[in-house]
C-alpha cells in the first residue's frame, strides 16, 4: 500500500470514529431533551429547585467578590486624612510644600473647609448642618497618598513620622478600617465556605434523586440496551446530558436571582454607600461570577447525574 | 460456537433449573430447544445472554467462558449475538424503525447505514409498511416480528429466540422459521426454543429436548432440512 493510500486510509478511519462518536452524542442529547420533555412540569420545577437552593452561595459569593474588589481598589489606593494644627492657609500650604519633597510621598493635596463641608452636606442627613451651626465648623486638610511601593513597615515608619511632626494635629489613615474589612472578608469566607459545601451537597442530593427515580422508570429500557451489547457509557451518556441540563438552567436560576436581590438592595445600599462606586462594586457581581455560577450548576448537574447512574449499573446484576 | 459444559442452574430456595446440561451449537447450525414450561429453556436463554451465571459447569461463546467474562467483554460479546424476547422488549417510545437501529447505533453504524440496513430488516419480516409505527400502534405479531429484525439486523454470529412465533399465526410462523434456516444456511448458529413441536416437525432440524431441568434428547436434523 502506497503511503498516500495510508494516509486516506487512516483519516477514514479516524473520520468514521468521529462521526460514530458524534452520533452517539447527538443520539444521548435528543434521548434527554426527550425525557426532560416528558415530564415538562417536574423538569422545571427540579430546576427551580436547584436554583434556589443554589442561589444564596451565589448571591453571598457577589457580595464577597464585590467586596474584594473595592479591597484591592483601596489597598491600591491608600489614603491618609491629615489635620493641621493651623487653619491657616499660608501655614498649611507651607507644610504641603515641605512634605511634597519627601519621596515617599507620591502625590498630596490641600481640600479647603469649603469642599469638605460640600461633601459633607451630601451625605443623607447633614442637609440642616449649617443652619444648625450658623458656620463652617470643618478644617482645611491635606490628603495624603503614600508611594504604593513602600513596604508595610516604611509606611507604618512614615506614619509615626507625620503624626511626631510639629504642625499636624493628627492623621489618619485608611488602613484601619480596611483591616476592619479585611477581617471581616476573611470571616465572610470562613463562614460561605462550609454554607456553600453543604447546600452544593444538598443540590447534589435532590440531583442524585430526581435522576435516580428517572432511571428506576427506565429500567426495563436500560436492561434492553445493555442486553443488545451497550457499554456503561451509552446507557449512562442521556442521563448524564439530563444532569448537565438540570443543573445549568439551576445555576442559571440561580445567577438570576441573586443579581435581581443584588438590584433590589441597591436603592437601600445607596444610602449608605460612601460614594458612587462603592455601591456600584458590591451591586454589580462580574458576568464571570455569574457564568462561574452556571458552570458550578452545571458540574453539580453533571456529577449528580454520574453517581446516580454508577450506583444504579452497579447494583445491576 | 455455543458450548454447554455440565451446565447446572440453581436458585436460592428454588430448585435446579437446569441440570447438568451438554450441549454445542456450531457456526450455521439451526437448533431448536423443545419442552414443557419449566423444562429450564428459558435459563437457557438467560445463560447465553449473560442475565444469570450458572451454578455449575461452563459456557462458552466463540471460546470465552460466559461466566469469566469482565463488564466490557460482556457488552462486546452480547453486539456478537441477536436476542429474540418472548415478550419482545421493544422501546415503546420509539419508532418500529429506530427500535431495529438501535442495536446499529450500540454497534457505532453511521446513520444512513443503519437506516438502509433497519429498513431492509424489516422487509424481510414483512414489516416494511410500518417503519414508523410505534409498537403501541403493533400487534402482538407485529411486535413479535420488529423484535425478529432487531436480532437479526446485525448479522450476529448466534441468534438465541425464545418463543418467537408464540404470537404469530401458523402461515407467518413457517415464514419466519424459514428465514431462521436461511440465515443458519448463511453461516448464522440459530437456537430456537420454542414448545410448537409441529413447526419443529416442518422444519426438521436439530432439536434439543427439556425435561425438568435435564437434556433428555438431542436429536439430530433430517436430511430433508
Amino acid at each position: 500500500m502506497s503511503g498516500q493510500a495510508r494516509r486516506k486510509g487512516i483519516l477514514r478511519l479516524g473520520w468514521e470514529r468521529l462521526s460514530t462518536w458524534a452520533e452517539a452524542h447527538r443520539h444521548a442529547l435528543h434521548q434527554s431533551l426527550r425525557s426532560l420533555r416528558a415530564r415538562p412540569l417536574s423538569s422545571l420545577a427540579t430546576a427551580l429547585v436547584l436554583g434556589l437552593v443554589l442561589a444564596l452561595p451565589a448571591l453571598a459569593r457577589g457580595v464577597m467578590e464585590g467586596l474584594a474588589a473595592l479591597e484591592s481598589r483601596l489597598e491600591a489606593e491608600a489614603e491618609w486624612i491629615l489635620f493641621p494644627e493651623s487653619k491657616a492657609m499660608p501655614d498649611l500650604r507651607a507644610l504641603a510644600d515641605a512634605l511634597a519633597r519627601d519621596p515617599r510621598i507620591a502625590s498630596l493635596r490641600i481640600r479647603d473647609a469649603e469642599e469638605n463641608l460640600a461633601t459633607l452636606l451630601a451625605q443623607p442627613g447633614f442637609g440642616d448642618l449649617v443652619d444648625l451651626l450658623g458656620e463652617n465648623p470643618l478644617p482645611p486638610i491635606l490628603i495624603l497618598h503614600p508611594s504604593a511601593s513602600l513596604a508595610p513597615e516604611a509606611r507604618e515608619a512614615l506614619l509615626r513620622e507625620l503624626r511626631e511632626r510639629p504642625g499636624i494635629a493628627l492623621a489618619l489613615p485608611s488602613e484601619d478600617w480596611r483591616g476592619e474589612l479585611r477581617r471581616w472578608l476573611d470571616r465572610g469566607r470562613a463562614v460561605l465556605m462550609p454554607i456553600g459545601l453543604l447546600l452544593a451537597l444538598a443540590t447534589l442530593a435532590v440531583l442524585f434523586n430526581t435522576l435516580r427515580l428517572d432511571l428506576l422508570e427506565r429500567a426495563e429500557e436500560i436492561e434492553v440496551v445493555r442486553l443488545l451489547g451497550a457499554s456503561d457509557g451509552f446507557v449512562q451518556r442521556p442521563f448524564l446530558y439530563v444532569g448537565l441540563w438540570l443543573g445549568s438552567a439551576a445555576g442559571a436560576v440561580a445567577a438570576l436571582l441573586s443579581r435581581g436581590v443584588l438590584l433590589l438592595l441597591e436603592g437601600s445600599l445607596a444610602a449608605y454607600a460612601l460614594d458612587g462606586e462603592l455601591g456600584a462594586m458590591l451591586l454589580a457581581p462580574s458576568l464571570r461570577g455569574s457564568m462561574a455560577v452556571v458552570a458550578f450548576g452545571a458540574a453539580l448537574g453533571l456529577s449528580g447525574a454520574w453517581l446516580a447512574v454508577r450506583v444504579h449499573l452497579a447494583r445491576l446484576p | 460456537m455455543l458450548r454447554f459444559e455440565e451446565v447446572s442452574k440453581s436458585y436460592p430456595g428454588g430448585g435446579e433449573a437446569l441440570r447438568g446440561v451438554s450441549f454445542s451449537v456450531a457456526e450455521g447450525e439451526l437448533v431448536f430447544l423443545t419442552g414443557h414450561s419449566g423444562a429450564g429453556k428459558s435459563t437457557v436463554f438467560r445463560l447465553i445472554s449473560m442475565q444469570e451465571r450458572a451454578t455449575r459447569g461452563r459456557v462458552l461463546f466463540g471460546g470465552i467462558d460466559l461466566a469469566r467474562a469482565k463488564r466490557r467483554e460482556r457488552a462486546a460479546l452480547r453486539r456478537e449475538l441477536g436476542l429474540v424476547f418472548q415478550d419482545h422488549r421493544l422501546l415503546p417510545e420509539q419508532s418500529a424503525l429506530a427500535n431495529v437501529e438501535l442495536p446499529l447505533l450500540i454497534a457505532g453504524l453511521p446513520a444512513a447505514e443503519r437506516r438502509r440496513r433497519a429498513r431492509a430488516a424489516l422487509e424481510l419480516v414483512g414489516l416494511g409498511e410500518r417503519l414508523d409505527a410505534s409498537p403501541q400502534r403493533l400487534s402482538a405479531g407485529e411486535q413479535q416480528r420488529v423484535g425478529i429484525a432487531r436480532a437479526i439486523v446485525r448479522a450476529p454470529s448466534l441468534l438465541i429466540a425464545d418463543e418467537p412465533t408464540g404470537n404469530l399465526d401458523p402461515q407467518l410462523s413457517f415464514e419466519i422459521m424459514r428465514l431462521f434456516a436461511s440465515l443458519a444456511r448463511h453461516g448464522m448458529a440459530v437456537l430456537i426454543a420454542t414448545h410448537d413441536l409441529g413447526i419443529v416437525e416442518r422444519i426438521g432440524a436439530r432439536t434439543l429436548t427439556l425435561e425438568h431441568g435435564r437434556l433428555v434428547s438431542d436429536r439430530p436434523a433430517e436430511a430433508s432440512s
